[in-house]
């Protein structure tokens, strides 16, 4: 199946070109300590190098305290990243154990679950971030990910325990368990592979879902913490200093509209690819 | 109709229930509360505070604060604001008609822009037209909310001056300028924040409503119609606009929540005196009550948005109502 994946999505061009804008931007990521030409936290020249228009020595300018905006925007692709993979990580398991008890689970149970789930779902995420905003007054990085990866797990039980739901009374699934498979190892070495699709489209979207909310909640100062430089900081810091110093909230902005774009249209790719439905209009 | 929309409005009672409950035990769990850790109320004796603490029956067990909050809440009592020294309600009262104002303007103005391209793009897939406005609306789609209000503050408000930055009126001038004037002065300072809201709403229902379209295309009934001899421009808006429809209806459920969602960032960055603003300022000020209060009634909207989706979507596919 995967094959035949990749050769559809292979001849999708946005999918394509999708893919080489998330590598550059991986690889600047991680390339970062190399590429940077400055340290992302050092203040340069407090007097003279302020709010420095872009020029070639800084391409993307310099910020309120003097530092090189192109060396936080570097560095901070490593944080915003990191933070968007490992919240989705956290919202993928807690969502897959969530759907697969629940798919399992009676009919009694199950409906509960998933009255919780519908509960959660219709609440914009940004009204469950406000009441843990008020609460906490300085988030850590691993909070901030538990956080993010906690509030974003409801989507993903969904599509899990539908599958699980339409898999456990098929052939190969009883057979499975005619042969002595527990629930568990049924679950992971047979329902697993088919949930495996649905999954993947909807961890590249949630992704850049992610990486946007890690913004907006640096905007309300309850993001990463300063001085460690993410896409969304950057772009809080630059804020005051919107009028006399553009490049700072901008180019950051750029970088994340990049990176999402790219996930959107990979995430649009791959469920076209994934469809076996793949009719379309003539 | 009636049983199905007293089991929906059930059920949304329930999830304003728990949003409640959550919010509340987590900003109850939190260390500390508003009368400590104020630096500049550090002059305050301990009597004074605890005076204060008893006032506002913080110093009762969590159970019992939460059942005398509820039974206010139940009574329409929000409390009193420990930051504005107001009733939370007057607050509310204030804020609400402000964000529904934004609200309901960028909604509207979304779902015409939104659809209006959808229907473009649909008509002409796979063309050039269909390849930039597709490309468009996933930018604007991958935007962070509050960035692009900034960019438009930016541009519209700063370098071209052509737009108010901030506010929903002009402070300094308002309340000299004739009806006529006070009208436009609000509309002037509406148009950014609505824009910025429009423009990345409708990129979300373009993208929804050229795949409606381009499901229904595959359909029977398209065939019929072409074998019928009828012209294309009829065949897509007439046959497939109208069946495209029911499912754009669902996206109303969709759009409310990002849109409220939208609001809060939005209207602090252009200072619009709403609900958003309220609530991101009384976080700042550890002000419980007004917090509580705007997450049950930002709640309460999508709730009674996804129910007002549902109805919409019932009187327009006859199949549901029966079903329903």
């Amino acid at each position: 199946m995967w094959r035949v994946t990749w050769a559809r999505l292979r001849s999708d061009r946005p999918s394509m070109v999708a893919l080489g804008v998330l590598a550059v931007i991986a690889a600047a990521a991680l390339l970062a300590p190399a590429l940077a030409a400055y340290d992302p936290n050092a203040t340069i020249d407090f007097v003279a190098m302020r709010n420095q228009a872009p020029t070639v020595a800084h391409p993307f300018g310099t910020d309120v305290f003097s530092r090189d905006v192109l060396s936080r925007v570097l560095y901070g692709a490593r944080v915003s990243l990191s933070v968007g993979v490992l919240a989705m990580t956290v919202a993928i398991t807690a969502g897959t154990a969530w759907g697969a008890c629940a798919g399992f689970a009676g009919p009694r149970l199950d409906n509960l679950m998933m009255r919780v789930v519908d509960a959660f779902l219709s609440i914009p995420r940004i009204l469950l971030a406000i009441a843990v905003l008020a609460a906490v007054e300085r988030i850590v990085p691993v909070g901030l990910v538990l956080f993010i990866g906690l509030t974003g797990w409801f989507g993903v039980s969904r599509i899990v325990r539908a599958e699980v739901l339409a898999a456990r009374d098929k052939e190969y699934a009883v057979s499975a368990r005619a042969l002595g498979a527990g629930r568990l190892r049924l679950f992971l070495h047979h329902l697993l592979p088919n949930v495996a699709a649905p999954i993947l489209v909807a961890a590249t979207l949630g992704v850049g879902n992610v990486i946007v909310l890690e913004a907006g909640l640096s905007y309300l100062g309850r993001g990463i913490q300063p001085p460690a430089a993410s896409w969304g900081n950057i772009i809080f810091d630059g804020v005051d200093q919107l009028t006399t110093a553009w490049w700072v909230p901008v180019f950051p902005g750029l970088a994340i509209i990049a990176t999402v774009m790219a996930l959107n249209a990979l995430g649009d790719g791959l469920r076209d690819a994934l469809d076996p439905r793949q009719l379309r209009a003539p | 109709m009636g049983r199905y929309l007293a089991r929906r409005v059930r059920d949304g009672l329930v999830v304003v229930f728990i949003v409640t409950t959550v919010t509340f035990v987590l900003i109850h769990a939190a260390p500390g509360d508003p009368f400590s850790g104020q630096s500049d109320s550090s002059r305050l004796s301990p009597a004074v505070r605890a005076q204060w603490r008893h006032e506002f029956a913080l110093d009762r067990p969590l159970p019992v604060q939460y059942a005398r909050y509820l039974w206010n809440v139940a009574r329409g009592d929000f409390g009193i604001s420990f930051a504005r020294n107001e009733p939370v309600a007057t607050a509310l009262a204030r804020a609400l008609p402000n964000t529904l104002l934004l609200m309901a303007t960028a909604l509207t103005l979304s779902f015409a822009a939104g659809m209006g391209i959808g229907v473009v793009q649909a008509v002409r897939h796979g063309r050039f037209t269909d390849r930039l406005l597709r490309a468009g609306s996933l930018a604007f789609y991958s935007m962070p909310d509050f960035w692009l209000a900034l960019m438009m503050m930016l541009l519209f408000a700063d370098r071209l001056r052509l737009l108010p930055a901030t506010g929903a009126v002009d402070v300094a001038t308002h309340a000299l300028l004739s009806p006529a004037g006070r009208l436009a002065d609000r509309l002037l300072h509406l148009v950014l924040p609505a824009l910025t809201l429009t423009l990345l709403s409708a990129a979300g229902i373009a993208r929804y409503q050229r795949s409606a379209m381009l499901d229904a295309a595959t359909e029977e009934f398209v065939r019929t119609a072409r074998a019928k001899g009828l012209t294309e421009r009829r065949i897509w808006l007439r046959h497939i606009l109208r069946n495209a429809l029911v499912p754009v209806i669902s996206v109303f459920g969709l759009a409310f929540p990002a849109l409220l969602g939208g609001t809060v960032l939005i209207e602090r960055v252009f200072a619009w005196p709403g609900m958003g603003r309220l609530t991101v300022e009384a976080i700042g000020a550890r002000d419980y009550p007004v917090v509580l209060a705007s997450v049950i009634v930002g709640s309460a909207m999508v709730v009674v948005g996804n129910l007002l989706a549902d109805v919409l979507h019932a009187a327009a596919d006859p199949r549901l109502r029966r079903t329903a």
